[in-house]
């Protein structure tokens, strides 16, 4: 390359390229912490990549909040005008299990560790919804409500999601009420 | 009498079994369709989370089938005594649907819930439209439970489903309906395929596991009022063979656990373990005749 040619130092500074750290979002999310096992972590990663590239790692906990938000929406529309939120028949965190078809809750004994989510601020305010209504009817904790939520994101993937090109967050969630709704 | 006792009630003292001495305070292993003794598994709570969602969702006809004495009187008593106390809920429940007959299934519910019975069904379908008509106005919700229904003939799932036409102002079902009998309901339930596709969801109740036994005997002993506190009464391995014996029937389980109460009290045993089960197994093979009878 000839002197000329050469790239100044300001060009290579402003040059697009990736960066380390967290993707800048028009809106920040926030930390939530919850506990997860080693293998809920691992389904987080395998979720991750079953995807499509638009989705990364780090929009899975707003992905499942929503899949969990949309469900318990369709629950409290079945109970509308009715006096209660949820079906007289739901009497424990394990009932949603066996409602929406999940496999059982697991306590594999693995350790959970308390980590961080980042979420959206909607999604923050739509998980708090959801831990505020299950905890005071059967005392669910916030991380049970978020394992919760990861095993509808896995079941959405498994049985509803299959061939949809849908590259962001807005087109899943479209697809999620879809479904769903 | 003598001395102020009364040969009658010494007599009935003696044969009372003191359950105070299991540390409850009524019997524990009663085969009464009971729900405060109602211990929920996997199978029944599956059953629970589904019909409830679909009867409050309005959807229409559920279905539970079960094996006898896998507890569907028990369930059924469970919904009817859940949502009739609900104030946007009106239940009935029938235990026993008249054989055959359309109109007398008609009249039969009719009578449950306290409607006037016609001697022609149109007239007892117009009732029953009324009625419907009236409780959507108040925003109550009839429920019906029918246990024992897969005993329903053809003409008794036509008039079910016509009924299940009625629609309420808002164009939702104007009434719910569980049905709930053996597995022969699901065969039965091909015959009428309108009625068929009217179903909007179907769960089985199946004999417990290992497990659940132990569960089930654990919990009706805590509802009977015994502390957990204190020793248990079966032993670990004596669950084994209770299972083994009533292959998980919850109906058997509890009538084997009854006889072996009776007779831990007969013999002043402080616990029931593997040997005891055996050796009552052995020596009463006629419990099961009772069973049989009941």
């Amino acid at each position: 390359m000839s002197r000329s040619q050469k790239e100044s130092t300001l060009a290579a500074l402003l040059r697009d390229r990736p960066r380390r750290g967290r993707p800048p979002r028009e809106v920040s999310r926030q930390n939530v912490y919850v506990a997860l096992s080693r293998n809920q972590k691992e389904l987080v990663s395998v979720l991750a990549r079953r995807l499509p590239d638009g989705i990364v790692r780090a929009d899975i906990p707003d992905l499942a909040i929503m899949v969990l938000s949309t469900r318990m929406e369709g629950l409290r529309r079945a109970t509308s005008g009715r006096t209660r939120e949820i079906p007289e028949g739901i009497t424990d965190l394990e009932s949603l299990y066996l409602l929406w078809d999940l496999p059982p809750a697991k306590h594999d004994g693995d350790e959970k560790r308390w980590t961080s989510i980042r979420v959206s601020p909607q999604q923050a305010i739509d998980l708090g919804r959801v831990h505020g209504t299950l905890n005071v009817l059967f005392g669910a904790t916030r991380s049970e409500v978020f394992a919760l939520a990861l095993e509808l994101l896995e079941q959405f993937v498994n049985h509803d999601y299959a061939g949809v090109e849908a590259a962001s967050l807005a087109e899943m969630r479209e697809r999620i009420v879809g479904v769903y709704l | 009498m003598i001395d102020g006792l009364n040969p009658a009630l010494e007599l009935e003292r003696f044969a009372q079994p003191k359950w105070d001495r299991l540390g409850v305070v009524m019997p524990p292993f009663s085969i009464e369709a009971d729900p405060r003794f109602m211990y929920i598994s996997d199978d029944t709570r599956r059953a629970l989370s589904k019909v409830s969602f679909m009867v409050e969702a309005g959807q229409g006809a559920s279905v539970v089938v079960g094996e006898v004495g896998t507890g569907k009187t028990t369930l059924a008593s469970w919904f009817h005594s859940r949502y009739q106390r609900r104030p946007d809920f009106v239940a009935a429940r029938v235990d026993e649907p008249p054989k055959r007959s359309g109109l007398l299934l008609l009249r039969r519910i009719a009578a449950e819930f306290d409607l006037r019975t016609r001697r022609a069904t149109e007239d007892q379908l117009n009732e029953f439209r009324g009625f419907l008509v009236r409780q959507a106005e108040k925003g109550v919700l009839p429920l019906i439970i029918i246990d024992e229904a897969h005993e329903l003939g053809v003409e008794q799932f036509v008039e079910l489903r016509r009924m299940l036409n009625f629609r309420d102002p808002k164009g939702g079902k104007a009434f719910q309906l569980i049905l709930l009998g053996r597995p022969e309901l699901d065969i039965n339930l091909r015959d009428v395929p309108d009625f068929n596709d009217r179903v909007a969801t179907r769960s089985s109740l199946d004999p417990l596991t290992p497990d659940d036994t132990k569960s089930l005997i654990e919990y009706r002993l805590l509802a009977a009022g015994r502390d957990p506190r204190q020793r248990p009464l079966f032993t670990d391995e004596a669950i084994l063979p209770i299972w083994r014996e009533t292959r998980g029937y919850p109906r058997s389980i509890c009538l084997l656990c009854l006889h072996l109460c009776l007779e831990m009290l007969d013999v002043n045993a402080d616990h029931i373990d593997e040997a005891f089960v055996n050796d009552f197994l052995e020596k009463h093979q006629s419990y099961r005749r009772l069973e049989n009878n009941q």
